[in-house]
């Protein structure tokens, strides 16, 4: 078994590395950007004003009670968010080596070599628990090492001993997955679409009935408190990651390697497929088609909490009055940040279209359709044209479904047509990222990395500059920070056709390119 | 009439050359085998036919036309993958139809009689194929197709020895049709047994092209001998190799350039037996890989 786990970690051992240092990155620059901009407790009382408002609460959580320390707004802020990702590693991982390598047909081999179920589950085991233990102490260690005094040996503790907790959970769901279901794409697919319909439920509940919120395993970190009460008895629930493991096992022993519980395959009647296209299509069909559910939920759970917002905003007399002093519209500012948030989101689908072609240069396919006489100056062209189809499709989804969730709420002036005008400004910060996928597609497959960091660093610039009050340096950088901010300010078509432009231009550019080079 | 010619290809990855002036010539109505070991640069120069690769220099051309540019020289290939990765959501049944539509083939006849003939349960996905299996459906879409040329990069590496079979009268066939099959692989014994000519390549060069036969010369040829006397003095001769007395004789192979001196010496021995074993494939291509000798 020692020999098992020693090839697993050989062939994991960077990606689980690389994950740990980019969550670590991410949760420890906080604190340190932190200390430098809300230094003096007045300013740090002025953001829990801000932040205490329905579109915020929807996004990290309530605001917690009591004295708001350098640490206690870095639990608030960062906890449930970081907790997505913290969620994701364990799927990815433990995807990876469960199900994942049952596809590949690895687990019947090492089982044949001699390799027990036991020991296999064991050795999946170990491997989440030591990940999320590895993580949890350098995120303790980087915290507790921060020089502000807040971060206490309890809090510390608890925020590093939560997240992993909450990794691990996810880690455990994964591998009951694993057994229920066939096959690895299914896999994820559902534990990441539970890891998301709790957050949404999170955020729907928190901002609506507080108390139902305790469902949701996002609500039990929010409820320790780290850094304020720490409240450790809310570890408790945790206990989960016990039943999960019980029951994958459970499951994983009295099955056939290769089987699943519940079988997706249904024989149906062949198709005839007659085009490059329709064979793309129809390979993403569940992709696109989870996408599209994933956003008009999205778009849903942010329009329900505007009833919220508008009451917030007339209890808040100060804060109608100076909004109404400056001519601000305080509704109409939550609303299209919210709306652009939702569509930096909608550009994750359209760029897993756009890099699908990927994979069928990798599985050599793309050289055996081409040497049938298909032409790459087709294929990519159809995948950049799909990606923005399913983008804005996306977008406009997520945002009509807002329209819909929120049509009962007064003092909302804004007609369907708004929001379908809001889509179509925001359609262009796709088209720009699709065309800067195909470019790097067009230039080496390797170079696609590139568009999902300038996406990340987008999402974040635009999310956390909203939240820790990034500089306007950074957000010139992201496409989205150009187009008007519908719908406070007016439709500004310059910079929709700039950018447009800019993105068909890659677009065409990255088809020329990939015309010439080596596939493969 | 020339089909497709390559001249001096070269292809280099970063420091590594995995193609260096690779040149041959396929006649119409011919099958040409392309042998080497793993990694030599068979799949390389497959690809750069296939136009997957771009060579960094030399040219390929089609019935004499160089294909750079031409986009159309592909509607008269076959191509099938050495690994074939197909997709996973799609039946066997699907894919083959798929690849039908889009080349503009109808024979649903001969479709559904090659699906018989290879034994493909083509109503599976795709995902629960094993190697041979989708090396099956690659097989099925090449002989489907009325390309001219059809080239096989290690068609059956996945197959048993049944669908090998099947895989040869299927050859055969589209020999008799007068097409022309470019068969690279690694198991010289079917080389040996199809291809009309072939080329040895080692390390990204052409060490050898020709006919079997005329290969055979710069080769060893296995002789038997019985004699009355102790032969053994004969295995110090430089020329003689693999020295071994068996129950039928003793056998020895002899480098050809060497055939009159061995004779001579052998003569000594008064033979009562004297009998020449054709050369095998496998010969040759030992010969070159124990020597490493590369051709000047």
């Amino acid at each position: 078994m020692n020999a098992f786990i020693g090839l697993i970690l050989k062939d994991l051992w960077l990606r689980i590395l690389l994950w740990i240092a980019g969550i670590s990155a991410l949760t420890l620059i906080v604190p340190f950007a932190f200390e430098g901009l809300y230094s003096s407790e007045q300013e740090r009382e002025v953001l829990r004003q801000t932040l205490d408002n329905p579109a915020l609460i929807a996004m990290i959580g309530p605001v917690p009670e009591g004295a708001y320390t350098i640490a206690v707004m870095f639990s608030h802020e960062m906890l449930v968010f970081m907790a997505i990702i913290h969620g994701l590693f364990g799927i990815m991982i433990a995807n990876a080596i469960s199900r994942r390598m049952e596809d590949q047909g690895l687990i019947e081999y090492v089982n044949s070599a001699g390799i027990t179920r036991g020991a296999i589950f064991m050795t999946q085991l170990l491997i989440g628990a030591g990940m999320n233990v590895l993580l949890g102490l350098v995120i303790f260690l980087g915290t507790y090492l921060s020089s502000d005094d807040s971060f206490t040996l309890a809090g510390c503790t608890l925020y590093a001993v939560g997240t992993s907790l909450f990794g691990l959970m996810f880690y455990t769901l994964t591998l009951v997955f694993a057994q229920l279901l066939g096959s690895s794409e299914w896999t994820f697919g559902m534990a990441l679409t539970i890891l998301l319909l709790l957050y949404l439920y999170r955020a729907i509940t928190d901002v609506a009935r507080p108390e139902l919120s305790v469902i949701s395993p996002y609500n039990w970190l929010t409820r320790l408190e780290s850094f304020a009460s720490n409240e450790v008895l809310w570890l408790l629930p945790f206990l989960l990651i016990a039943v999960f493991t019980g029951l994958a096992w459970a499951l994983f022993s009295r099955r056939d390697l290769g089987d699943a519980y519940f079988s997706m395959e249904r024989n149906k009647k062949p198709r005839t497929i007659g085009s490059y296209p329709r064979l793309m299509t129809g390979s993403m069909k569940v992709l696109v088609a989870s996408w599209l559910v994933g956003m008009a939920l999205i778009g849903a759970s942010y329009g329900s909490i505007f009833g919220d917002l508008d009451a917030f905003i007339n209890e808040n007399a100060f804060l109608a009055n100076s909004m109404a002093a400056t001519g601000e519209d305080p509704i109409g500012q939550f609303i299209s940040v919210l709306i652009m948030i939702t569509s930096v989101i909608g550009v994750i689908p359209a760029l897993m279209v756009s890099g699908r072609i990927l994979r069928e240069e990798k599985h050599g396919r793309l050289e055996w359709l081409e040497s049938a006489g298909m032409r790459r100056t087709v294929m990519l062209p159809s995948h950049g044209l799909y990606a923005v189809i399913v983008g804005i499709a996306g977008v406009l989804i997520a945002l009509l479904s807002m329209y819909g969730a929120s049509m009962t709420v007064r003092g909302i002036d804004m007609t369907a047509g708004d929001y379908v005008i809001a889509a179509i400004n925001y359609s262009a910060g796709i088209i720009a990222f699709v065309g800067l996928s195909v470019l790097l597609i067009g230039l080496r497959a390797k170079l696609h990395f590139i568009v999902w960091f300038y996406l990340l660093f987008t999402f974040f610039v635009n999310y956390l500059g909203l939240i820790i009050g990034l500089g306007d340096e950074w957000l010139l950088a992201t496409p989205f920070h150009h187009l008007a901010a519908l719908p406070v300010e007016e439709m500004a078509w310059t910079p929709w056709f700039i950018i447009v432009g800019l993105g068909i231009l890659m677009m065409g550019a990255g088809v020329m390119l990939f015309r010439r080079r080596d596939v493969g | 009439m020339t089909v497709l010619e390559l001249k001096d290809l070269t292809k280099t990855f970063g420091k590594t050359v995995a193609a260096k002036d690779v040149s041959f010539k396929l006649e119409a109505g011919e099958v040409f085998g392309f042998i080497g070991p793993n990694g030599a640069g068979k799949s390389t120069t497959l690809r750069m036919i296939i136009g997957a690769l771009t060579p960094d220099s030399g040219d390929i051309l089609m019935d004499g036309q160089t294909v750079a540019g031409n986009r159309h020289y592909r509607q008269n290939i076959a191509y099938v993958p050495g690994d074939v990765n197909l997709w996973g959501n799609l039946t066997g049944e699907e894919v083959i139809r798929f690849f039908m539509k889009v080349r503009g083939y109808t024979d649903t006849a001969k479709k559904d009689h090659l699906i018989a003939q290879f034994r493909l349960d083509s109503k599976k996905k795709c995902r629960t194929y094993s190697k041979g299996n989708r090396q099956k459906v690659a097989l099925i879409c090449a002989f489907l197709s009325d390309a001219r040329l059809l080239i096989f990069d290690e068609p059956t590496s996945g197959l048993d020895p049944l669908m090998e079979r099947i895989f040869h009268e299927q050859l055969a066939a589209a020999k008799a049709e007068g097409r022309s099959i470019l068969l690279s692989s690694h198991i010289l014994s079917e080389v040996e047994k199809l291809a009309d000519r072939i080329a040895i390549i080692r390390e990204g060069r052409i060490i050898e092209t020709g006919r079997l036969e005329t290969l055979r010369h710069i080769t060893r040829t296995e002789y038997v001998v019985k004699s009355g006397q102790n032969l053994a003095e004969m295995q110090k001769l430089p020329y003689v190799h693999d020295y071994e007395e068996a129950d039928d004789g003793t056998h020895m192979r002899v480098d050809n350039d060497s055939v009159g001196d061995f004779l001579q010496a052998v003569a000594r021995y008064q033979p009562h037996h004297l009998e020449t074993l054709p050369p095998r494939l496998e010969d040759i291509f030992m010969r070159y890989y124990e020597d490493g000798r590369v051709s000047p």
